[in-house]
């Protein structure tokens, strides 16, 4: 590989995490918004007997965007649970080799879902696609979220080839962290 | 040739609706003597039930047993299958459907989608099912009744509050008091025991009796020598009768699981039910605002029923 | 190629792809799009998207994120500090009193949480040190940490019952419901275990020599306020019917929220790591789910459902082998697989066949969720044991935590067995919900 492009893969594998992590920064209070929406059902139903009719769809969209959207985040913290029994007693050459040869299905994953996920999306926006729901919401915004969702879990992926080919190539230096379960928080202060 | 028939249904094996899947599937084969052979399948096996109507439309499958409700937001013209208190029996549907030239405006409507509308099939009447004691309309007032889509403005429009909730919840609302009240197929009294957590059951129901249909692949029918067409056709008319008559045992047995508990069995004073009637011409107005076709279809309900003298 | 050979093909690429590390909705997503463009062609690929849409917005999922935000909270609060301090006060003078008090405090958190790793990593995190350093053996240790851990998903709420529920069309409320006294049975087999090995050989778990007055362990009480208080909100809005047992995720977190906060732990920091933590356990469930229905269509159109149920039925044994049978090919897949993935494998083949066979689906769904017990633990996959190897101290090897299991596993076999042999231990409850 050239010095550019190695330049090039670099900055790619850069923002690529860089643009996962501020996503995640962002959707994250999504969760804030789903729990506080919820209690404000219980509320409104319970003490004040009059439920409102957008908590349960506003909750599915929320939950389809969390959801589609940590995944890139969730590669980036290395956290897409994995069967390493194996794997975790080759060397690091030898396990990139291995990812290089296996990872190409999450790729075709995600390139589906951006291809017939897209589709959906500007199918339903197009054709004014509604929610079956009394309060008839667009379909596109949630449908949207599958092609955005998976690219940046795909960018992640191709980030993490990257650096398996620069481990290869160059040693050391860029190569993907050792896959560990580790649970968020388990270094943390307490 | 022979022809592969792939058909989902949204409702699962054991239901009274996919009995009637099943007759349809064995005469359409006899009838064909095995030209078109038709495989069944469950809820969520091929695809998720929300994407049904797009699903049978791209070709995934070639056919979708359902109901048009759920596709409200694709199809407008499809809630006309559901108006609030429109037809009042299930010879009236009948009539509306075969006589009256409905289906064929719903065929029309589904084309667009690439869908053909095989049949419709008659499920079963369903209505207001409440934990507190019914006498008149006046009793909705401020209860919190679980009800979906159309259903919901019926609610509204009644004075009470519409919840929505999953179904896999109803069971546990009604028990635990989280909802008032729902409304949902009367012979659910027996089949999902609702008869345990349910006191009141109200008549008449807000949709006497609620219509499910066959879908199927417009490519794919297309496709379909016309004489196999004709034979199909004429097990699926065969079967949409059948389940006019079979729909009435069914709301028997719910009304029978209910009484066995010794549960209340209200029927809504005349006066009320014409106020009910009123109350929902709105909604009515409201679905035929969707398209120039649900214009066609709503007029087409509301002449019948008018002629009839229920409107 | 016929369905049984296209079947069998299928499945061994999938074992293939998941032996070789790769992770496990990728395997699943990416396997599940071959066989679509295998069984269905390209026009089948939308149903891969459609499944992602669908699953995205199933309502009954939201508890997922709910239920694990309230455990990251709970984890930054020091609720279980005090709970800890409170076994340590007043049982830490029976020899293996300590191991016998964390397994409690594993069961009260369990009643709080709908996931495994929450008392798991909490209890890894404060009492395995604790009890290490006192001279209790490694593998009495780290084994009822992480076995108890794992009653997070058997005492309700459980985010297993919920995502088991909407598979199967089983009422949510009543797996809860089924889900306790078992829980409770297991938690207690595991209590006794841990104080007659100890009984025996108290070098196992030796006593704690310090002392403590009537009113140090008074004082040591007030540790079991708030999170009493927080069970009786979450199992309490449940059972009054105040809310849904979706629902009551979100009050629980809130209610967790409070907690953490009524202890000054809630700081701007602990709450933004709580919350990207959430985003991403959350992620990593839902991707999973995405990959594995889409795959469970592929099995289902190349009519995997006909060809087990024949391949079972066909043996022509009766029905309580065919239970047994299905509860051993659960154990194996649970060595392998995360729950969640096995619930979206197994449901659509085995409820229908469980239901044909006259078992009552409730109680089934209880076997089904003590058999996920033992996934979370099972080596070489087992979710529970990665988390303790996390939080462990360094000089606990991963094949420490393996060997620390194998009872708790024959423990929780055990409970099962009991059971099946007395259905009204999962029974009796729900049938009060009449
Ligand atoms: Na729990
Ligand atoms: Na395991």
């Amino acid at each position: 590989m050239k010095r550019s492009d190695q330049g090039l893969a670099r900055g790619f594998i850069r923002f690529s995490e860089a643009s996962n992590r501020w996503v995640a920064k962002v959707t994250s209070y999504i969760v804030v918004i789903m729990m506080a929406s919820i209690c404000y059902e219980v509320f409104c139903r319970y003490v004040i007997e009059s439920p409102t009719d957008w908590s349960l769809e506003i909750n599915q969209y929320l939950l389809c965007a969390l959801s589609l959207l940590g995944g890139g985040y969730c590669l980036v913290m290395d956290q897409h649970v994995r069967v390493d029994f194996l794997f975790r007693h080759l060397s690091r050459r030898r396990q990139a080799v291995l990812e290089l040869c296996t990872w190409w299905l999450g790729m075709l994953f995600c390139g589906v879902l951006i291809w017939r996920g897209g589709q959906l999306a500007i199918e339903a926006f197009l054709t004014n696609r509604l929610s079956d729901s009394v309060l008839e919401l667009p379909l596109y915004p949630g449908l949207v979220m599958i092609p955005i969702g998976s690219l940046l879990l795909l960018m992640q992926i191709l980030s993490r080839m990257l650096q398996n080919i620069l481990l290869l190539r160059h040693g050391g230096e860029g190569a993907p962290p050792a896959p560990e379960h580790t649970f968020p928080g388990s270094t943390a202060s307490r | 040739k022979e022809y592969v028939l792939r058909i989902q249904s949204v409702y699962a094996e054991v239901g009274h609706g996919p009995q009637m899947l099943k007759k349809f599937a064995a005469k359409a084969q006899e009838y064909t003597k095995g030209q078109v052979k038709i495989q069944l399948f469950w809820p969520g096996q091929l695809v998720p039930l929300k994407e049904g109507f797009d699903a049978v439309g791209k070709g995934m499958m070639e056919g979708l047993y359902s109901c048009l409700i759920y596709y409200g937001g694709i199809m407008p013209e499809g809630k006309t299958e559901w108006l609030p208190f429109s037809w009042r029996t299930s010879q009236e549907a009948y009539d509306i459907y075969t006589k009256g030239g409905y289906l064929e405006l719903l065929r029309q409507a589904s084309a667009k989608h690439k869908v053909f509308y095989l049949t419709p099939i008659i499920t079963a009447d369903m209505g207001f099912m409440t934990s507190f004691p019914v006498k008149t309309l006046a009793d909705f007032k401020g209860k919190k009744l679980r009800a979906t889509g159309v259903d919901g403005l019926v609610v509204k429009t009644m004075g009470a509050a519409a919840v929505t909730l999953p179904a896999s919840d109803l069971y546990i609302s009604m028990q635990r008091g989280t909802v008032d009240g729902i409304t949902y197929p009367y012979y659910t009294l027996s089949t999902l025991k609702l008869n345990e957590v349910v006191k009141c059951v109200v008549l008449p129901g807000v949709h006497t009796p609620s219509i499910t249909g066959i879908y199927l692949n417009q490519g794919f029918w297309k496709s379909l020598p016309p004489d196999l067409q004709k034979l199909i056709e004429k097990a699926a008319l065969e079967v949409f009768q059948q389940s006019a008559q079979a729909s009435r045992s069914w709301d028997q047995e719910g009304m029978d699981a209910a009484k066995a508990k010794g549960r209340m069995i209200t029927t809504l004073p005349d006066a009320d039910v014409k106020k009910l009637r009123q109350l929902c011409q709105p909604l009515w107005a409201k679905v035929a605002k969707s398209s120039p076709l649900s214009k066609k279809m709503v007029d087409l309900i509301a002449n019948y029923l008018k002629a009839k003298g229920a409107l | 190629m016929d369905a049984t050979t296209f079947l069998v093909l299928i499945s061994a690429l999938l074992l293939l792809a998941l032996a070789l590390g790769l992770p496990v909705s990728f395997t699943l997503g990416g396997i599940a799009v071959l066989g679509v463009l295998y069984v269905w062609g390209v026009k089948g690929l939308f149903s891969i998207a459609q499944t992602a849409f669908d699953e995205g917005t199933n309502f009954i999922l939201i508890a997922v994120p709910l239920f694990v935000f309230m455990a990251n909270i709970l984890r930054c609060s020091d609720l279980a500090d005090d709970l800890y301090h409170l076994v340590y006060t007043w049982m830490g003078r029976v020899p293996g009193g300590l191991a016998a008090g964390t397994v409690v405090i594993c069961a009260i958190f369990a009643a709080m949480a709908g996931i495994s790793s929450v008392a798991t990593v909490t209890m890894g995190l404060i009492a395995l040190p604790s009890m290490l350093s006192r001279g209790y053996s490694k593998q009495l240790a780290t084994g009822c940490v992480a076995a108890g851990g794992a009653l997070g998903i058997l005492i309700p709420p459980s985010v297993i019952m919920v995502i088991y529920g909407t598979m199967a069309e089983v009422s949510v409320g009543k797996l809860f419901m089924g889900g306790l006294l078992p829980g409770i049975l297991l938690a207690a087999i595991f209590v006794a275990y841990s104080l007659l090995r100890c009984l025996k050989n108290p070098s196992l778990g030796p006593p704690v020599q310090e002392r403590f007055s009537f009113a140090e362990k008074l004082r040591a009480l007030k540790g079991i306020l708030l999170p009493s208080l927080l069970i009786i909100v979450v199992l309490g809005v449940i059972y009054t019917g105040v809310a849904t047992p979706t629902e009551a995720a979100a009050v629980g977190a809130l209610g967790a929220l409070v907690c953490a906060w009524v202890r000054r732990r809630l700081t701007w920091q602990n709450f933004n790591e709580a919350l990207l933590s959430t985003l991403s356990i959350t992620a990593m469930v839902m991707w999973i789910i995405f990959g594995a229905v889409a795959f469970t269509h592929v099995m289902a159109y190349a009519g995997a459902t006909k060809v087990f149920q024949d391949a079972v039925l066909g043996f022509g044994v009766s029905k309580w082998w065919i239970f047994f049978g299905i509860q051993v090919c659960l154990f194996f897949l649970g060595m392998f697989l995360d729950p969640a993935g096995i619930i979206m494998l197994t449901t659509p083949i085995l409820v229908p066949l469980v239901k044909t066979l006259g078992f009552d689906p409730v109680w089934f769904g209880v076997m089904f969720t003590i058999n996920m017990e033992m996934a979370y633990v099972t080596p070489p996959f087992g979710f529970n044991l990665f988390i303790m190897k996390a939080v462990a101290p360094p000089e606990v090897t991963l094949d420490d935590i393996y060997k620390s299991i194998l009872p708790f596993v024959g423990l929780q076999a055990l409970c099962l067995l009991l059971c099946v042999v007395f259905p009204e231990i999962a029974l009796f409850l729900p049938s009060l919900m009449k």
